[in-house]
């Protein structure tokens, strides 16, 4: 059976171009090895990064929604609803980052029960 | 649009009726006040807003667009109406007839307001509650 006949092509190309020309995994970003960032920095968009960065945008929401909740009771100008919506907006974002993880945690599941 | 552009929009709408509310609770306050710093007896405010729209350009098509953004204050004017002309000759504000001018407050008008006002905050939290639980009936997506 053909799996490329199921998945259209450009699908391939662009989870390709995701995780590198040479289809691994780099964990380098995460582990903070980044010499060789300079030599392949050309198109090569690794998923690790993209993970970081999109944890670090989630992280960023709740930083500010304590900074807004600080200011708030510090008697700075600041209303109670913005101090609630941009706890609202954390919450939100960390509820889909978790609703992503759990996505990928199931695929990584589904990929370890397969028979070889 | 991002995924927090409804909750900004919402968001704008309640800083304004947080605002109509402040000129409502100084109209109410003033409502006997005679002496301003003008001299004249203080006058109703009113709060005016206007909608706010943003022009992007847009990266794909590369066409100009509208973005939605809420709304804004834009100021807060007096109320020209006359004045009322009350009788109260012991009053220091009074002229040589004895006729004191006062705010051309009316304080059950301002209670309609109030009310208006309050309700369309509520108005506005309802809106955000329903983009909340759109948002995460969209994560139960696959479930």
């Amino acid at each position: 059976m053909n799996i490329s006949g199921f998945i259209p092509v450009d699908t391939l190309t662009k989870l390709n171009s995701m995780t590198g020309t040479n289809n691994t995994y780099k964990l380098d970003s995460i582990v903070g090895n980044d010499e060789d960032k300079s030599t392949n920095n050309d198109t090569a968009i690794d998923f690790s990064s993209i993970l970081k960065d999109k944890l670090n945008e989630v992280n960023d929401k709740q930083v500010s929604a304590d900074n807004m909740t600080n200011q708030f009771i510090a008697g700075d100008d600041v209303d109670v609803h913005q101090v609630m919506l941009s706890t609202q907006e954390a919450q939100m974002s960390l509820q889909l980052a978790v609703q992503i993880r759990n996505k990928i945690v199931e695929s990584y599941q589904e990929l370890n029960r397969m028979q070889v | 649009m991002g995924a927090f552009t409804g909750l900004n929009i919402s968001s704008s709408g309640l800083s304004a009726e947080r605002l109509r509310m402040d000129t409502i609770s100084s109209n109410i306050a003033n409502a006997d006040t005679t002496r301003t710093e003008t001299g004249e007896p203080y006058r109703r405010k009113i709060a005016v807003f206007q909608e706010n729209l943003d022009r992007e350009l847009n990266s794909v098509t590369g066409q100009y667009e509208t973005k939605l953004k809420g709304v804004k204050a834009v100021q807060i004017v007096n109320d020209n109406s006359s004045l009322r002309q009350v009788y109260d000759p012991s009053n220091p504000d009074a002229n040589a007839e004895g006729y004191v001018s006062m705010p051309n407050v009316n304080i059950l008008n301002e209670m309609a307001d109030l009310i208006s006002s309050t309700r369309a905050y509520e108005a506005n939290v309802s809106a955000i509650n329903a983009q909340k639980s759109m948002f995460s009936s969209a994560l139960q997506i696959g479930r």
